[in-house]
């Protein structure tokens, strides 16, 4: 179908006060104007029809952008806060593991290597290698720094 | 709640998904279509709901369905609901 020109501008208006990334913005306008559409094409298409209507039916645009954009930072502030907690458990990981094994003496898999018994007693999961004295994961994580020590 | 319902009931793009909300209500669920949006848009980040986008007659479209933390959110809800429901009931019950 056709876009009609209101809804045209109602999504010209919608995208202008739409504050997030361009890709959400752009994939938040094509789902609204595929509604729209569908809502021409069924029962709804008399309600849908003019610019009073689709206004009526959809809501105001500065009304539905400003519901979107407190759910579009309400996104972000969750995915910063866990950016932020990744890294503060990464920093924590790497001054815990290297002031442990700065501690240790002459480390081999089979001589009771205590500083790593103590990681494992603080829950780490640990692998240790064939070669003394090298750690390959901590977590999973950390493979380059701790390999070095 | 009635958001997962819609969507379990097969309404699986935005429009459906209202005219789900508005035609099992009989009317009496009449919200703007424009505030299921931010909704769907909050259940997908909690993971209830997944999107996919497919191209046809010109335009893209979005389909929801709901995750499997979805559906069990969705029977939890149900549950709740239907206590709540019997819980109130019995009090209403009292003035018979």
């Amino acid at each position: 179908m056709q876009e009609p020109d209101h809804l045209r501008a109602f999504l010209e208006d919608l995208q202008a006060r739409l504050r997030g990334s361009a890709r959400w913005r752009r994939d938040t306008i094509d789902d609204i104007r595929s509604h729209v559409i569908d809502a021409l094409d069924g029962d709804d298409a008399d309600a849908y029809r003019t610019p009073a209507g689709l206004v009526e039916r959809f809501g105001e645009p500065s009304a539905v952008a400003a519901d979107l954009n407190r759910e579009a930072r309400r996104a972000r502030l969750r995915r910063d806060s866990h950016l932020i907690a990744a890294g503060l458990a990464t920093l924590s990981a790497i001054v815990y593991a290297s002031a442990t094994l700065d501690t240790r003496s002459s480390p081999t898999a089979g001589d009771g290597l205590p500083a790593l018994t103590l990681l494992e007693r603080k829950g780490h999961r640990l692998q240790i290698t064939t070669a003394p004295g090298e750690i390959q994961h901590v977590n999973g994580e950390l493979l380059g720094l701790l390999t070095t020590k | 709640m009635l958001l997962l319902a819609a969507i379990a009931s097969g309404a699986t793009h935005g429009y459906a998904i209202a005219q789900t909300l508005h035609n099992a209500s009989d009317g009496t669920v009449d919200l703007k279509d424009g505030t299921i949006y931010p909704a769907l848009q909050r259940l997908e980040r909690q993971g209830f709901v997944s999107s996919r986008w497919t191209e046809g007659d010109g335009r893209r479209r979005r389909t929801y369905s709901l995750t499997r933390s979805g559906r069990a959110a969705l029977a939890r809800q149900r549950d709740d609901w239907r206590e709540f429901e019997r819980a109130v009931g019995g009090v209403l019950a009292l003035l018979h």
